[in-house]
């Protein structure tokens, strides 16, 4: 090997490694973690928009954080909406088992991802359908605030002292090891199934992502094996339309992207279900459907 | 349709079966080894103060060879803000590997109505945006001319490629995983190696939405630049209309989460939004932006 | 069919072709509501299908079909592959539908099959989003397509204005530049008389 992998290389040519770089040692972290992504775990992905209008949502916010004291923000009623829709679209709440064989569960745990300023963490709901929006908003604002406590602190910019002997030996060894295993493990039988099996205890049935605080107007995504399709609500759009007066008002919109795995999920199935979160948000007394 | 757009006339099943041929010695690029899980995050720029800088830029110098276009304020508000957030300014080296460099060459691709082809700008993000838009004038113009000859010979190459691949086999097994996973050796001989980052603009070509895996070689993050689009906005409740430009940021999600990607692409909102302190000289580096370059490593910094 | 059986097909038919999802890009294009998209759903994605059988008779490299890694395979005439309501249903159209005008066509998209979901054969696929409300798409392309495009729902404009349709065309990005696909939308929103929209130079 004549480089070193995962390392920063400098305005004049200096080849830093991660030994005393804490940027490279993020890099190599990252990459050690990813190494056993191999396209057994992509799938064709498809990207399907929509949006839902606001307002309604945004009133019944008001009037229900007035009652009960508990703010309910956009990610609850989100989990909430998708939480109902998956009983009418059970299909996406299924997991692919690495063989060809989709195993549906019967509680969904639906996962929500949390940006802790570095990476993104998810919080998994068990039972996430007997779970009302107070609660919901509750434990999502707990686990986000636990793990941005908990997120490593941003990386140094200082520059550390000199690396230890010998590290640049046992860095090409771990690389070398890195590169074999993974390139073996995946022809020992069930291998894939392994790696997939703890998904639901990780990521949940179904994963919800919320970019809106982070100002994002569009997202196309992929999405990992064994899920089926992930949901990501971005930054709400204000939108100007005229009115039955003729007169022009703001409108806030948001947009809602569902990827979905293309090969086995039907399109009609997959617009059903975004429409189903669509309806819910535009008319959020269904929200309390069968609430606890 | 505007009539300033016309279609050129497009393929006859004649030259369809040689565009094959020809295309063919491109197939390697995207094997499925060479995939990565790209994502990609979108935001829309108000060009209001961008137009009004670009103008008068033009009106103090009006030479076709130096003139600004808004092309040139995407690349460098892409290469200023990847001074604070360096981790997106790198190549991969293997299949799990990546290089991060401290310099930032932005290529650009180049639409040249068959093949893309593309110019590098060395350190862009030093280059004031006047000195960038005569650069970039430069290249475009060299490359043009020599693209046809630098084509045939890439398609001659592959030929020949092909025919020595079959004896892969007989090398040692070390050997054979180490091609198979570099993608410098791998991937597109045509484009100029210098390269940390890619700029394309789809934009000139009308088009709204652009979405693609990451098969621009072995960089790691691709920026592009859509259709202008006229925006309706609402001040003191009259009816308003403002340029925006919808740009998107395609990054691999092994490497970051959302929120690092969005961060950037904010920054270079931020650039084309607030130009005059951020755009028209070198990059101004942050000091606290946690992805920047390590303080005091390397090249001139050191 | 039920959605177990549809689902089971699918995955039946993907079996043999795992890992061979081509490496997808897509492009999208703004064309203004006009007198193309006046009458019905139905009618308005017959007029889409002329236009694209049109824009294929130019350049007839999105019909075609990827049969070996080096090596892909235009059909003689232009054969599309219809999916009215979301792919709730599919139907081939040869040259002998596609002749027999609009009305006709019309009639005929609205009596697909959804069994023939697992059946696809060569030609360009053309899915109708318009009537589910999307707004956008990006698509994977499977088993060897070429290209896909898709009509996707108006999104209402102020001041006045007409209202504009998105059509997204997923492409194989192994075979076919970006350039490429953006001047196939073209000739496509010419075929079909429709206006774009912010398709001005850039500066």
């Amino acid at each position: 090997m004549s480089r070193v992998e995962g390392g920063l290389e400098g305005a004049d040519g200096a080849v830093l490694t991660r030994d005393d770089l804490p940027l490279a040692e993020r890099l190599d972290a990252r990459l050690d973690q990813v190494a056993g992504l191999r396209y057994q775990h992509l799938c064709p992905a498809a990207n399907l928009h929509m949006g839902a209008a606001l307002a309604a949502l945004e009133r019944f916010r008001a009037e229900r954080e007035a009652r009960t004291g508990v703010r309910l923000g956009l990610t609850a009623p989100l989990v909430r909406a998708a939480a109902l829709a998956l009983e009418e679209a059970p299909l996406l709440a299924c997991l692919f088992d690495g063989r060809d064989r989709l195993v549906p569960a019967e509680h969904p745990a639906l996962g929500v991802s949390v940006d802790t300023g570095d990476a993104a963490r998810c919080l998994v709901l068990e039972r996430a359908r007997g779970l009302g929006l107070e609660e919901l908003a509750v434990r999502i604002r707990e686990a986000a605030a636990r793990f941005r406590a908990e997120a490593a602190p941003a990386f140094r910019r200082a520059a550390p002292g000199a690396a230890p002997a010998g590290a640049r030996r046992r860095r090409l060894a771990h690389l070398l090891a890195r590169e074999v295993r993974e390139r073996f493990a995946y022809l020992l039988p069930g291998e894939v199934e392994r790696r997939f099996a703890g998904h639901a205890a990780r990521q949940g049935h179904f994963t919800v992502h919320n970019l809106g605080a982070l100002g994002v107007d569009e997202f196309k995504g992929f999405l990992r094996r064994p899920a089926l399709a992930a949901l990501w609500a971005l930054t709400a759009q204000r939108r100007v339309v005229r009115g039955p007066d003729g007169r022009y008002a703001g409108e806030r919109r948001l947009p809602l992207v569902l990827i979905f795995s293309q090969d086995l999920v039907p399109l009609d199935q997959a617009c059903a279900f975004l429409r189903g979160i669509v309806r819910r948000i535009e008319q959020p007394v269904s929200l309390l459907e069968g609430a606890p | 349709m505007s009539p300033r757009r016309e279609v050129p006339p497009g393929l006859t099943r004649g030259q369809l079966d040689g565009w094959i041929r020809r295309r063919t010695a491109y197939i390697n690029r995207f094997h499925v080894a060479h995939w990565y899980p790209s994502c990609c995050v979108q935001a829309r720029v108000d060009l209001t103060a961008a137009d009004a800088l670009r103008k008068r830029l033009n009106a103090e110098d009006d030479q076709p060879g130096s003139r600004v276009t808004i092309n040139h304020m995407i690349n460098k508000a892409a290469a200023n803000a990847l001074r604070n957030h360096i981790l997106f300014n790198g190549k991969y080296t293997r299949r799990d590997s990546a290089m991060i460099y401290q310099r930032v060459h932005a290529a650009n691709v180049v639409d040249t109505g068959g093949m893309a082809t593309r110019i590098v700008i060395r350190d862009a993000d030093r280059l004031s945006l006047r000195e960038l838009a005569a650069e970039t004038h430069r290249l475009v113009s060299a490359r043009r001319l020599t693209l046809g000859e630098k084509l045939d010979r890439y398609s001659e190459l592959q030929e020949k490629v092909r025919l020595v691949e079959a004896m892969f086999w007989f090398l040692p097994y070390s050997s054979r995983l180490e091609r198979e996973l570099s993608h410098e050796r791998a991937l597109d001989f045509l484009v100029e190696n210098p390269s940390t980052v890619v700029i394309t603009n789809p934009g000139t070509l009308g088009v709204q939405d652009c979405k693609a895996m990451l098969f621009f070689g072995n960089l790691l993050t691709c920026l592009r630049a859509m259709a202008i689009e006229e925006e309706a906005v609402l001040e003191d409740g009259q009816l308003r209309f403002r340029r925006v430009l919808p740009v998107g940021l395609d990054y691999d999600q092994r490497l970051c989460d959302a929120g690092p990607a969005v961060r950037l692409l904010n920054e270079i909102r931020r650039n084309l939004e607030v130009p005059e302190p951020y755009l028209v000289g070198p990059a101004v580096e942050d000091p606290r932006a946690p992805l920047a370059w390590p303080a005091g490593r390397g090249g001139e910094e050191g | 069919m039920d959605l177990v059986e549809r689902v089971r097909a699918r995955a039946e038919l993907l079996r043999g072709a795992r890992g061979r999802a081509a490496p997808t890009a897509s492009l999208q294009i703004l064309v203004r509501a006009g007198a193309w998209s006046d009458p019905s759903a139905g009618e308005r994605l017959a007029r889409l299908c002329l236009a694209a059988a049109e824009a294929l008779g130019a350049d007839p490299l999105f019909a075609a079909r990827r049969t070996a890694r080096l090596r892909v395979q235009a059909p003689a005439e232009p054969v599309l592959w219809v999916g009215p309501d979301g792919g709730r249903t599919w139907l081939r159209l040869g040259r002998a539908e596609l002749g027999a005008g609009c009305q006709a066509l019309a009639a005929r998209l609205s009596a697909g099959d959804p069994r023939a979901e697992a059946t696809a054969p060569a030609g360009l696929e053309i899915l109708d989003l318009s009537t589910l409300g999307a707004l956008e798409w990006r698509g994977a392309l499977l088993g060897g397509a070429q290209g896909r495009l898709c009509l996707l729902a108006a999104r209402p404009a102020p001041s006045g204005a007409q209202e504009a349709f998105g059509l997204a065309l997923d492409f194989d990005a192994a075979w076919c530049e970006a350039g490429r696909a953006a001047r196939f939308l073209a000739a496509v929103a010419t075929a079909l008389g429709a206006e774009r929209v912010g398709c001005g130079p850039r500066s």
